[in-house]
């Protein structure tokens, strides 16, 4: 999901017909310039160079969703396919959750996390927590600091997300309980890709892999 | 650095593949889009939307899930799948987006 605004004008995209590197190529129908969806950036035309700015989004089941935001809204047109159901990811490891800036790019595959779910991380500079959720194959990134601290996340005996001051957090990265209770964290926007687009669009890519 | 340039035309040809070929380490390859249909498609803008409760969906279907501004919204994956669907311009917590597939 793109913010679609750019120079401080509003831009409508279309699917352009187009096709690189096996993955949609969009066009605004304001300055015709074309875009790439996983770079979220104009590769031809008068906005060439420009970046969309990626809002946090999740990719997760239905189920997941409403009961983390029951007030959501949803699209309501006719289906297209009906494929897309948690079985999707019957083979973790084709899938990852990457995160891109200027140039660098971070990723954590899904058989990975299948091994250990929570991770703390770190990319440009923003210290990261990754969640995965093994039942519906959800995976989130969030900006673990909050305020001046920068968390530290481990998981529970009985499996729940904990820091170390004792709060315990629910897997949509907001507290329950103890003295963090009521924060949230910000989500980041991670992208769920295949393995393979997000190495050939991103070859610079580093792994994160489970200890 | 002098560059000998090859004049036959498959030489050329050869010369470019090869550059493909050995693109720079960690650079995104080159943009060469592929036309694969021959004029776009039109823009989806004010889709409908229902309510949770109104939504007819199933526990696991899969859904591109989005917050702005404290407003959510679900976009079912089964319902952006081919070229004419896979991108809604749309309007959410007042801020125009662009939900992609």
């Amino acid at each position: 999901v793109y913010a679609a605004r750019v120079k401080e004008a509003d831009l409508t995209f279309v699917v352009s017909g187009m096709l690189w590197q096996r993955s949609l190529v969009m066009q605004d129908l304001e300055t015709k310039s074309l875009w790439s969806h996983l770079l979220g950036q104009s590769m031809r035309g008068e906005l060439v160079g420009e970046t969309l700015e990626l809002i946090p989004s999740s990719m997760t089941d239905w189920k997941t969703w409403r009961a983390w935001h029951p007030k959501t809204t949803v699209l309501n047109l006719s289906r297209t396919s009906r494929n897309y159901r948690r079985e999707f990811y019957r083979d973790p490891a084709k899938f990852l959750v990457g995160v891109a800036s200027s140039g660098k790019a971070r990723a954590w595959s899904f058989d990975q996390l299948l091994k250990q779910p929570l991770v703390n991380d770190e990319f440009d500079d923003v210290p990261l927590l990754i969640l995965f959720d093994k039942e519906t194959a959800t995976a989130m990134a969030f900006d673990r600091r909050v305020g001046e601290e920068t968390l530290t996340f481990h998981q529970t005996e009985s499996g729940q997300i904990a820091d170390k001051s004792g709060s315990i957090w629910n897997d949509s990265g907001v507290a329950i309980s103890g003295p963090h209770k009521g924060t949230g964290l910000a989500p980041q926007a991670g992208v769920v890709s295949y393995v393979q687009a997000w190495r050939n669009f991103h070859p610079s890519t580093s792994f994160w892999k489970a200890d | 650095m002098k560059v000998s340039i090859p004049k036959h035309p498959l030489l050329i040809a050869f010369g470019l593949a090869m550059l493909c070929a050995t693109s720079v380490q960690g650079e995104p390859p080159e943009f060469a889009p592929r036309v694969v249909i021959p004029r776009a498609f039109p823009a989806i803008k004010d889709a409908p939307v229902s309510s949770a409760a109104d939504a007819d969906l199933a526990d696991n279907e899969l859904v591109l899930g989005v917050v702005v501004n404290g407003e959510a919204r679900a976009y079912p994956i089964n319902m952006l799948t081919g070229p004419k669907r896979e991108i809604i311009n749309d309007q959410l917590g007042e801020r125009r987006i662009a939900a992609t597939w």
